[in-house]
């Protein structure tokens, strides 16, 4: 165990400690179950006390809304001193951790997938007039793992609400607790104007993360790089390249061009030029793609340098090389897919390698 | 300390920065006062570190080194890091990223400064990430002055080198926050503030040269953690103008940041003079290697000068006891580190921690250092 | 005297009825408005609780959010749910409003109940007073019909409803066995409200009978037949006979989402594209099979197929819906793999927009 808290502790008499799950951006994590409710739920608590000072606030604005794709706030009480958040449990892990370690990238069938999911969890905080500020793949869980059955968006830590002041002034001295949290993660994904004016940011700063992490997903790169010279790039916000084996096969490519409009939508530098969430879920309501199930599996052998086998668990699945998305997979590359019914062998569709 | 032992199963290039960098890291995560001045030896250096009303701990690190390679050459190298306080052993990370640093500065001392300077860094950033995976780091703000390569710097983090020249404080490094790439320094917004890179953050780190001011004399300089400079910049110049001395100018700055709030850890480091650092001493003993910090000293003794044999060859060494109380050095393991002796010792000593500058005498005493002796194989 | 939790801050506001009494009151941990509503607990105090810690579970759009359980005065236990601020929708003149915005407003009750059915629970008290239009024009379904001993106007013994909303099995027999059918029946019921046609004779009359024939050609919408016939057997007299939540939503989905769908067939590395504009593609590989598929606004299906056609390797006939994602082959399995062609079909997922 790490952190304040030790496995069987109960807090407020109600909540039982499970496990140490992970230390977030700011807080520790905890498995807990929830004994007068007799069910598991997520327990966080700050680290320290520049995590302390947002706390609160975040459970407020986090507990406004209510969504399949929103890790739920359940809620939030003082003890002792020390700040609880009761938070709807996902056993899983982020989309970094879950996806973006596995794989170079994600076949747009999933990319449009994750997409349309996301920006429903987004829409519907932007209906409730949330600003979530900080969407970025950690702050996006997946849950069971490569399969993606459900997608969640979660730590609100520095949303706040559209009409809100920016209250975080920051006393004189106390900038140096900015220190216990870096933007290292989020600068990729950050919105020109919340670089440059940050107190113009609204709802089109989450449309515009929202578009940078799905160019990272459809390509396997950072729409505008890593290291400092980012920022300049983001503010410039010249539209990033996609690379060609996006759209180089038919099997992809219609979708591939759709999803490559839609996030250039999202990475317009005027922001009242972008789509509003709403607008971007009812153009993921266009997009054509399937929603089977994902699995893991090894190839077995390639014929003809067009087609082969796929073992797994299940007798072994047949696979096209067209069906594969990116860098084709050679004898024994461990690869990621969708399968369809088939005679004698299941059809695989799409095939991604893992890294 | 016993639960933070380093284990390393990656390969940078750590053997031959093994010996002087473990034992650097155990001598700066030795149990320290809260509070602490000093003078540097005859080097015009003064250091002081403080940790502050708010933290439980002291997360800044910062140390001066000097290594005599011959008779006509010598390093100086002045490091300060921030731990970053709320991320994961802010303490540990400054410790492992300032002993790494520095021991790559003396292993790579016949490096170019520029090379030597970003390996350095480098070697520290992935020691640190090696370890922390991202979780944990710490700023660093540096320079090398060498009496045949001259004088360079480097930073990563929103730690500071200010240059100081007719009472004048200007800033020469650039805070790696948003507002200090964007030259703005007025926002504290949220995300404006927070750091853009750091020692410990794996891929991606692209730490700045600092060349100095050329002018002649060379000017002062200031290194600060944000402890100190989150002070308005002309009260920190009426601070160091009314200084009677450096070692009292430093003092004051971080007392004063204590009345401002102590949110912080505060260090800050002093040198004037600079040009002297660059003339070699005479009748020093070759191959000394030692290293100074607020509470006090260490010499790494290496039996023939490294840029002779090189280190890989040269596998004996010893931290000798502080130059105050010079005894011979005797072979000891190194003990166990009392983890829960320390932090008792952290307790108690709080309460004594609004001292004032009459105090400096006492706080100057410097803690009995460990004798180690050990064979690197 | 009512020991809250000092977290919940009585506005002074409060209610009372037939479900017991309702006090209004602020939760300062959360900054937000809430009603608390205190039920007297029964013999089916473990029953009850399951209930509410499903219904706490619950992620529906279109319900109000259980938050809490807190203990009321001597036996009562309070339920914390979540306040809206709006019309009922008995006093709203939306769904009236128009032919969509009636579907709409249908569409929302039918997902509410359905994600209620979901966390198999039952409301039982299903009725436009017990729905809100939030300030989104979201409706949101709240009251519970939770407590047991205490019903409106409880003329018969362990009724629990509301007349002209409650199925004919709640009211015939003295002791009432609760199915989800019950929440069917008052959501016919509902529909029939909304439409502004007040509630109907049939209904009032206890016990409630049947609708007389072609009622709902009198609605002022015109209903497609499908949509008549579906809230028809939402008032069939024999519970067994009214269809789930979930079909009625997704009947009401289907047709709010008209010709809004789009297919995506890949067929020898051709993107072809079928949607509300081009509406209908044929497959053909030499002599081997060929298929025609067509989109009607609703589905995609087969609308002529011959030869060896296999869709996700079943065989295929005409009229059958194409699955939402899918493989289709022209060749049977015993040809080799160059003497067949796979052609993959995707249906996009759109959502009803609000």
């Amino acid at each position: 165990m790490t952190g304040p808290l030790n496995v069987n502790e109960v807090i407020d008499g109600r909540y039982q400690i499970k496990s140490y799950i992970d230390k977030g951006g700011m807080q520790y994590v905890y498995k807990a179950n929830d004994l007068i409710l007799k069910r598991l739920i997520a327990l966080k608590t700050p680290q320290n006390p520049s995590a302390e000072k947002r706390f609160n606030r975040s459970a407020i604005v986090a507990a406004k809304v209510n969504h399949p794709n929103v890790a739920k706030t359940l809620d939030y009480f003082e003890i002792d001193n020390r700040q609880y958040l009761i938070e709807e449990l996902i056993e899983g892990g982020d989309l970094e951790k879950i996806i973006l370690q596995k794989v170079k990238y994600v076949d747009p069938y999933l990319v449009a997938k994750i997409f349309h999911y996301l920006a429903k969890g987004v829409a519907a905080s932007h209906h409730v007039g949330v600003i979530h500020r900080d969407l970025k793949p950690t702050n996006v869980m997946v849950l069971s793992g490569l399969h993606v059955n459900s997608i969640k968006i979660t730590d609100f830590g520095i949303a706040k609400m559209a009409e809100e002041e920016l209250v975080e002034a920051i006393e004189d001295g106390e900038a140096t607790i900015s220190k216990s949290r870096t933007v290292v993660g989020a600068l990729p994904y950050m919105a020109p104007e919340v670089i440059s004016t940050p107190r113009e940011v609204s709802f089109p700063a989450d449309i515009w993360s929202l578009g940078a992490m799905m160019f990272e997903l459809l390509t396997g790169n950072k729409p505008f790089g890593t290291g400092l010279i980012v920022i300049h790039k983001i503010i410039e916000a010249i539209p990033p390249e996609f690379p060609s084996f996006i759209t180089n096969k038919a099997q992809f490519s219609y979708l591939s061009k759709k999803l490559i409009e839609l996030i250039l939508s999202c990475l317009q530098k005027d922001a009242a030029t972008r789509p509003t969430a709403d607008q971007l879920v009812e153009h993921c309501g266009t997009l054509c793609y399937p929603t089977t199930e994902r699995y893991v599996g090894t190839v077995k052998e390639i014929r003809y340098n067009s087609w082969g086998f796929i073992s797994n668990d299940e007798p072994d699945v047949f696979f096209n090389l067209d069906s594969v998305y990116g860098e084709n997979p050679v004898n024994g590359s461990n690869v990621w897919f969708s399968k369809f019914p088939g005679d004698p062998n299941w059809r695989a569709h799409p095939v991604v390698c893992l890294k | 300390m016993h639960s933070k032992q380093l284990v390393f199963d990656f390969h940078v290039n750590i053997m031959t920065l093994a010996p002087y960098q473990q034992n650097l890291y155990n001598w700066f995560m030795r149990k320290a006062t809260n509070s602490a001045v000093r003078r540097v030896a005859e080097l015009p250096i003064a250091i002081a570190t403080d940790i502050g009303l708010v933290r439980p701990e002291n997360q800044d690190r910062s140390a001066i080194l000097r290594i005599q390679l011959t008779a006509n050459r010598s390093s100086i190298v002045v490091v300060l890091c921030d731990g970053m306080g709320g991320m994961s052993d802010g303490a540990e990370c400054a410790c492992l990223a300032i002993a790494t640093f520095l021991s790559s500065c003396i292993q790579n001392v016949n490096l170019p400064l520029q090379k030597r300077l970003v390996s350095a860094v480098t070697n520290a950033n992935d020691l640190v990430f090696a370890k922390y995976n991202g979780r944990g780091g710490a700023t660093l703000s540096a320079f090398i002055a060498d009496s045949q390569d001259g004088i360079l710097g480097i930073n990563v983090g929103d730690s500071r080198i200010y240059s100081i020249e007719n009472n004048k404080l200007s800033q020469i490094t650039v805070d790696d926050t948003i507002l200090g790439q964007l030259g703005q320094t007025n926002e504290n917004i949220h995300g404006q503030n927070e750091l853009l890179q750091y020692v410990g953050m794996g891929q991606g780190i692209d730490p700045h040269v600092i060349a100095f001011p050329k002018d002649s004399p060379l000017p002062n300089i200031l290194l600060t953690s944000d402890g100190i400079h989150f002070l308005d910049k002309q009260t920190m110049e009426l601070v160091i103008k009314h200084s009677p001395d450096t070692a009292i100018a430093v003092r004051r700055l971080i007392e004063l940041a204590k009345w401002c709030g102590g949110h912080d850890n505060a260090s800050g480091i002093i040198a004037t003079n600079l040009s002297s650092l660059l003339i070699p001493r005479l009748n020093a003993n070759l191959g000394d290697i030692e290293v100074w910090d607020a509470f006090g000293e260490v010499q790494l003794v290496s039996f023939q000068p490294p840029c002779l044999t090189g280190f890989k060859n040269e596998r004996k060494m010893e931290i000798k006891a502080p130059i105050e109380n010079k005894p011979k050095p005797t072979r000891k393991r190194t003990p166990p580190n009392q983890d829960l002796l320390h932090k008792k010792t952290i307790a108690l000593e709080k309460k004594n921690s609004k001292k004032d500058e009459k105090n400096q005498a006492e706080t100057k005493k410097s803690i009995p250092q460990l004798q180690i002796d050990f064979d690197a194989n | 005297m009512l020991d809250l939790p000092k977290r919940y801050v009585p506005n002074g506001a409060s209610d009372s009825g037939g479900f017991g009494s309702v006090i209004y009151c602020k939760d300062e941990h959360l900054d937000r408005p809430v009603a608390i509503k205190f039920i007297r607990e029964d013999s089916e105090k473990h029953r009850l609780m399951d209930e509410l810690n499903a219904l706490m579970l619950l992620r529906s759009k279109h319900v109000v959010q259980v938050y809490d359980i807190v203990k009321g005065e001597s036996d009562s236990i309070g339920i914390v749910e979540e306040y809206i601020d709006g019309d009922d929708l008995s006093n709203s003149p939306i769904p009236k409003t128009s032919y969509e915005y009636y579907l709409k407003t249908l569409w929302q009750i039918a997902s509410g109940i359905a994600d209620i059915h979901g966390a198999e629970v039952i409301h039982r008290d299903i009725k436009p007073n017990n729905m809100k239009l939030d300030k989104e024009g979201i409706v949101k379904i709240y009251d519970f019909g939770l407590s047991r001993d205490e019903g409106a106007k409880a003329v018969t013994k362990g009724f629990k409803g509301t007349f002209g909303f409650a199925a004919p099995e709640l009211i015939a027999s003295g002791f009432v066995a609760f199915s989800r059918a019950v929440d069917t029946y008052a959501f016919g019921a509902t529909a029939i409200v909304l439409s502004g046609l007040g509630l109907p004779d049939a209904l009032q009359k206890i016990p409630p009978q049947p609708l007389p024939d072609n009622f709902m050609s009198t609605l002022p919408f015109k209903l497609t037949p499908d949509l008549a016939s579906l809230i028809t057997a939402c008032l069939a007299p024999n519970p067994n006979d009214r269809p789930l939540m979930t079909h009625v939503r997704d009947l009401l989905s289907r047709h709010l989402l008209h010709n809004k769908h789009q297919a995506l067939a890949v067929h020898n590395n051709k993107p072809l594209v079928l949607n509300s504009s081009k509406r209908t593609i044929s497959l053909r590989f030499s002599d081997v099979g060929e298929i025609v598929i067509e989109y009607d606004g609703f589905r995609f299906y087969v609308s002529a197929v011959s030869g060896e056609v296999l869709i996700n390797n079943q065989a295929v006939s005409v009229g059958k819906e194409i699955p939402k994602s899918c493989v289709v082959a022209l060749g049977g399995s015993h040809r080799r793999a160059n003497e067949r062609q796979f052609i993959t079909f995707d249906v996009s997922n759109p959502e009803v927009v609000l």
